[in-house]
């Protein structure tokens, strides 16, 4: 649904985006994460049409955008960060000017209007002027804004600035059910524990560069999987330590003082999880809790984007 | 082939709804009504005062045109200008960009949109200029012959403005209004050309309409009935006006169109720059050889050699000195034009948006000999005078290669340097120069040396070698320095331009911070 090829930005004396290559299959939401002046809102500003890259292709829906740019985006949603609206508009009418850009019908403009409204729960304020809304609501006026075409592409810049918890709850349900629908949802954000809640895939940025990219498991398989095993008894066993330290798959295993709870670094997957349960249950350890918590995107992007950063 | 249309174009109703709304539609409609009606009831009541206002209904037509003028050339212009600025300073327009509407009705929806009160303003007037009309002795042709100028005009200063608004957005914060300044030099350089040729129908006069709004007056005083002679051809003024406009208003349409679609490029491309450039020399030819006349057909000859080849050379400067800023590649531009090379894929050619400005200077040159050469064989038959030609071409010539060497500098080092040199240049060393004349009370060389940078100096004291030899150490002064100038820009433009290919050439290779 959304491929770029070799795809180069420039900016006088910047690289802003370095031969970069993505692709977005349907029904995936990917998040797209780096630090300031990485490139993202390059990359999608690239991916939306509204910058020139200085080279490389671009397909949406298997439609070449640069070359077809009005085709491409018959079902494109942007959304950039800070969204400009129009102020001296009303809701609806800011929404309506989106559905005759989109070439909708009238009928069917209407309708979009509605469900859009409804949507992001602005349906009471359809008739007050732009202006009026707070800027939450503002910013959800530009996520109904992009939910207009029913969008088969979205490309998001920091979709949650500016939204309240509950905007943010449903901005991620929304997103959910687009791509449940079979959209290729793009979006970038600095609220890396958000993105992953929804996200299937995730591409981490550093200086214009890809640093890794590809779904959250996949990436852990290849950087190393990593995460903390807890384990908790219900009296102190005496081969705990001994026991933990014999599996391969753990690192810097530390005991607690009163030997009720262990924690140590986990390396391994599933198996080797339920393999080490099992050794600990085997060894005569009453086993209370047992739980290994994985890295999520936060994790990883500290170990990488920071890494990279630094 | 589907008509644009504008009940359901979008840009056009973003701009459109807000300024329609009952409340503002009726204190702006009423506002301009009610100022009609004062004109009118106005003029009236001073025949009660002054027995000789007998043509009342003539001053009252007259008052109320302008009032229509006003509102549609000046402040429907500021508008469109200042809306197409917003639009793209505020990134609304890229939602538009990335949206699957035609780029047609883009531009329809922007140049339309934000002017549209000035429309219904207009629109609003004309029963109250025809009412003028039918009461006074302006003949309803001519009347609305006038109404048909205000609207070319006004289509032609709404173009123009979008694409300035669109191609210089205003920054926020920004205090002056860059459209403004862009009006001027664009209306300006036809005006000012008519007055240098000495003609007394500048064509610049036709880019607002001005013959065609002046004629129902001058008919109703008893003058015959006026018309333009283009080429040597008699043309109804209206007719005129839309030869002077009408292309003029493609060059602009072209231009908006370019910079909705690929806003990082110059709003021109290079060939469009020489199809203009060629056009605006139409003009200029047939100005220097056309007046308006009473009845009669007369081709008539310029105000004379030196007059007309200073003339000539001076505008070939302005217009070329106008387009070179769109026909110099920024550094970003020519970087990525490079970049493109580099990996072998497609460019535009030799005339390439990212390519040096150096082969477009050198064809300008090329198409202002050949219209120079034009009009002196069409109005004298002789040899034309080289030496203003041959100043401009030195002047554009560094011209053109400084403003390439500024503009293949990264931002953070060029600085203000270049308009700096360029204000020396042409401002205070000329001023000292002309002190220094002033006190001696004649031309010392010296002071010829400090004002040979300036081309307005340059181009009218070579003009002057044709009329005696006493003027050879100027024009002497005004080729050195001029060739000095030409060879250090050209030099300093090649080095950055080695630059720049080398550091692209670099930046393909893998570097340490790439790895």
């Amino acid at each position: 649904m959304i491929k770029a090829r070799s795809l180069r930005v420039d900016y006088e004396e910047v690289t802003a985006v370095f031969d970069l290559d993505l692709e977005v299959a349907a029904g995936q939401v990917y998040g797209l994460i780096g630090p300031n002046g990485a490139g993202k809102t390059s990359t999608i500003r690239a991916l939306a049409g509204v910058l020139e890259p200085t080279y490389g292709d671009i397909e949406l829906m298997g439609v070449d955008a640069r070359r077809r740019p009005e085709e491409a985006s018959r079902a494109l949603g942007y959304m950039p960060d800070f969204a400009p609206l129009y102020t001296d508009l009303k809701v609806w009418e800011y929404l309506d000017v989106f559905g005759l850009a989109y070439l909708l019908s009238d009928r069917r403009r209407r309708e979009r209007v509605e469900a859009c409204l409804a949507q992001v729960h602005l349906s009471e304020k359809r008739n007050e002027l732009v202006r009026g809304l707070s800027r939450g609501m503002q910013q959800r006026l530009a996520l109904a804004k992009t939910l207009i075409p029913e969008p088969r592409v979205l490309l998001l810049d920091e979709p949650a600035s500016g939204l309240d918890p509950i905007g943010r709850i449903e901005l991620r349900e929304i997103l959910a059910a687009l791509a449940r629908d079979g959209a290729a949802v793009l979006v970038s954000s600095h609220i890396l524990s958000e993105l992953s809640e929804y996200c299937t895939a995730v591409g981490i940025m550093e200086r214009g560069r890809m640093v890794i990219s590809g779904s959250i498991d996949s990436i852990l398989a290849r950087i190393g999987s990593r995460g903390t095993l807890r384990v908790r008894l219900v009296r102190p066993h005496a081969g705990l330590q001994e026991t933990l330290a014999q599996c391969p798959c753990l690192a810097e295993v530390a005991v607690a003082a009163d030997g009720l709870g262990a924690q140590a670094r986990f390396a391994g997957g599933d198996a080797e999880a339920a393999q080490l349960l099992a050794r600990l249950l085997s060894a005569g350890a009453e086993v209370s809790a047992f739980h290994v918590v994985r890295e999520d995107i936060e994790d990883i992007f500290m170990r990488i984007g920071a890494r990279e950063v630094s | 082939m589907k008509m644009p249309s504008l009940t359901r174009n979008a840009l056009f109703l973003r701009f459109c709804r807000p300024q329609c709304r009952p409340a503002r539609l009726q204190s702006v409609l009423g506002l301009f009504l009610m100022l009609q009606v004062a004109i009118i009831v106005g003029c009236y009541l001073l025949t009660l005062y002054a027995a000789a206002l007998e043509d009342w209904a003539d001053i009252a037509y007259g008052l109320v045109l302008g009032l229509q003028a006003v509102v549609l050339l000046l402040i429907g212009s500021s508008g469109v200008g200042t809306g197409a600025s917003q639009e793209s300073s505020s990134g609304a327009l890229d939602f538009h960009r990335a949206s699957p509407t035609p780029v047609a009705d883009q531009v329809l929806g922007i140049v339309l949109g934000p002017g549209i009160l000035a429309w219904l303003c207009f629109a609003a007037g004309i029963p109250g200029v025809l009412l003028c009309a039918i009461l006074g002795r302006v003949s309803l042709p001519y009347a609305l012959e006038a109404e048909a100028s205000l609207v070319l005009s006004g289509v032609f200063l709404h173009v123009v403005s979008a694409v300035i608004g669109l191609a210089w957005p205003r920054r926020t914060g920004a205090a002056t209004q860059p459209q403004g300044v862009g009006l001027g030099v664009i209306i300006g350089l036809l005006l000012g050309s008519g007055v240098m040729t000495g003609s007394p129908a500048p064509l610049g006069a036709f880019l607002v309409g001005i013959p065609a709004l002046a004629a129902p007056v001058l008919a109703a005083s008893q003058y015959e009935a006026p018309s333009h002679a283009f080429f040597g051809l008699l043309l109804p003024l209206l007719a005129t006006q839309c030869i002077v406009q009408v292309p003029l208003v493609v060059f602009a349409l072209v231009g908006l169109r370019r910079a909705i679609r690929q806003p990082g490029r110059p709003v021109l491309s290079k060939p469009v720059c020489l199809l203009l450039a060629a056009w605006l020399y139409i003009l200029f030819m047939a100005q220097a050889t056309a007046r308006v006349q009473t009845g009669r057909l007369a081709l008539v000859r310029p105000a004379g050699d030196e007059v007309l080849g200073t003339a000539m050379a001076l505008f070939a400067m302005v217009v070329g000195g106008v387009l070179a800023l769109m026909a110099t590649p920024r550094y970003a531009l020519f970087c990525a034009g490079l970049r493109r090379q580099h990996e072998g894929l497609p460019t535009g050619g030799i005339l390439d948006d990212a390519r040096s400005n150096a082969l477009w200077a050198a064809a300008f040159g090329a198409l202002t000999a050949a219209f120079y050469t034009t009009l002196w064989l069409a109005s004298s038959g002789g040899l034309p005078p080289w030496p203003p030609f041959c100043a401009m071409l030195l002047y554009f010539g560094w011209l053109t290669q400084s403003l390439e060497w500024s503009r293949l500098r990264p931002t953070r080092r060029r600085g203000s340097l270049y308009p700096l040199l360029l204000a020396a240049l042409w401002l205070i060393l000329p001023l000292l120069g002309w002190a220094v004349v002033q006190s001696t009370g004649e031309w010392v060389a010296w002071a010829c040396w400090l004002m040979s940078a300036c081309p307005v100096f340059g181009i009218i004291a070579s003009a002057k070698v044709t009329g005696g030899a006493g003027d050879l150490p100027a024009v002497g002064a005004v080729f050195a320095a001029n060739a000095v100038l030409l060879v250090l820009f050209a030099a300093l433009a090649q080095k950055a331009r080695g630059h720049i290919r080398a550091t692209v050439t670099d930046a393909g290779k893998p570097r340490p911070e790439n790895r």
